[in-house]
């Protein structure tokens, strides 16, 4: 009796052990479960940021909204990765929209404080430090370079690539409940959806903006943005289609495709937080700074110095316009797609 | 897309800039009504996809800046905005 008493407790250690040694007894698991034990050292660097947006509706006066959402800590500066809708959902450019007709209403934004939110209830004061729309990604950093210290985060090493992932792939999304649940992690798990290679490559997955993927062996792939619903916009941001705010596709930006920003941001930053900026302004989040990716993993665009090929094509009046046309001038050519 | 409208209506009134967007995968009869419906006021060029080739982009959004003297300043990866610097400084020079 005692024997078998003894027994069983350690054949359930084995089993314990086995399950969590072995990827192919996670079907026998309760899928759940292994995805949180997988992302377990990975649920530090995934922070609650809230920030309090001041926002001038013109005619329609003035509103103030709090902001909650999620970002991961890349960085051991503090530097912290957030969907930019998110963050400033009517920040969006141009700032206006048609509330009715011949009805246009200015909408201007400021984004007045921000803030870490750890689970203890700490509050790490936060600015913009870099903020690309296109993307649809800001990074954030402590204002004070002692308070990162006090995050005492391991950043989230970057180590997935967008190409590990394919159509259907499960992934491991996680984010952060609110304070009512004690900024507690949520993990759960979700497919691709859609794997799409315009305007960049991304993973269409159902979740929120500024949760954290990791694609099914636990390797962290990226972060929630939004992009354009295909069709629905053409091209402009999520926000023009009404004026309420974010809409659009949720995909997961898979960051190995844009360490190149990454970098720039942490040269903004400072390699471990000491190389701060003196006596700079913080940036304002709607003011975007020049993103220079130094290369890329795509290809790289026509070399500086080279002769810009000529072109001679037709506009959307009928109008044709060559390169030569525009000889002693600066010219400025805006590629894009509206998909 | 916007971005780069606000920056046309920053130099809509300087001489010395062009900006043209360029078109690339779309049929023109969609983009001809899409841009009716957003009134950029800056030309959007039709069919640049062999020209993308030239300049070597395949990334979306991706801008190029040209000198007056018809060669590449800047090149980056993202909408125009993203040589928004790039263009100051190379008016600054032009200026002086």
């Amino acid at each position: 009796m005692n024997k078998i008493q003894t027994t069983i407790p350690f054949l359930l250690a084995v089993c314990l052990a086995l399950s969590l040694f072995s990827t192919a007894s996670a079907r026998s698991e309760d899928p759940v479960e292994s995805a949180r034990k997988l992302i377990d050292p990975a649920v530090n660097p995934v922070v609650n940021v809230n920030a309090v947006v001041n926002i001038e509706l013109g005619m329609m006066g003035q509103q103030v909204d709090e902001v909650k959402t999620v970002g991961m800590v890349i960085d051991p500066s503090g530097l912290t990765l957030v969907s930019r809708t998110a963050l400033n959902p009517h920040g969006y450019e141009p700032s206006s929209f048609e509330a009715g007709p011949g009805m246009e209403i200015n909408v201007e934004t400021e984004i007045t404080s921000i803030w870490i939110q750890l689970a203890d209830g700490k509050r790490i004061d936060a600015e913009v430090v870099l903020t690309d729309p296109d993307l649809d990604l800001s990074f954030i950093r402590p204002v004070d370079a002692e308070d990162t210290a006090k995050l005492k985060l391991t950043p989230a090493p970057l180590n997935a690539k967008a190409d590990d992932v394919s159509l259907l792939d499960r992934v491991i999304v996680l984010s952060r409940l609110g304070k009512d649940a004690g900024w507690a992690p949520m993990v759960r798990l979700e497919r691709v959806t859609a794997v799409l290679d315009t305007p960049w490559c991304c993973l269409a997955i159902d979740a929120e903006p500024g949760d954290t993927v990791f694609d099914a062996s636990g390797r962290l792939l990226g972060i929630v943005v939004i992009v354009p619903a295909a069709g629905s916009s053409d091209g402009a941001p999520p926000a023009m289609m009404g004026g309420s705010g974010a809409t659009g596709t949720t995909v997961a930006l898979p960051l190995s495709h844009f360490r190149s920003l990454i970098d720039q941001a942490r040269g903004i930053s400072g390699e471990d937080g000491a190389k701060r900026t003196e006596g700079a302004a913080p940036a304002p989040a709607k003011v975007p700074a020049p993103v220079k990716p130094k290369k890329n993993l795509f290809g790289q665009p026509i070399e500086k110095g080279a002769k810009a090929p000529g072109f001679s094509l037709v506009d959307e009046k009928g109008k044709r316009h060559s390169l030569s046309d525009y000889s002693g001038k600066h010219v400025l050519l805006d590629w894009w797609g509206s998909w | 897309m916007p971005q780069v409208q606000v920056l046309h209506r920053k130099y809509a009134d300087n001489p010395d800039v062009v900006i043209l967007a360029m078109n690339v995968g779309d049929e023109n009869e969609k983009m001809a009504s899409w841009w009716k419906e957003k009134k950029f006021g800056f030309p959007t060029l039709n069919d640049a996809d062999e020209a993308a080739g030239k300049y070597g982009i395949i990334a979306f959004p991706s801008s190029v800046l040209i000198g007056p003297d018809g060669k590449v300043l800047e090149s980056s990866i993202g909408s125009a905005y993203t040589l928004e610097k790039a263009l100051k400084k190379a008016l600054e020079k032009a200026n002086k």
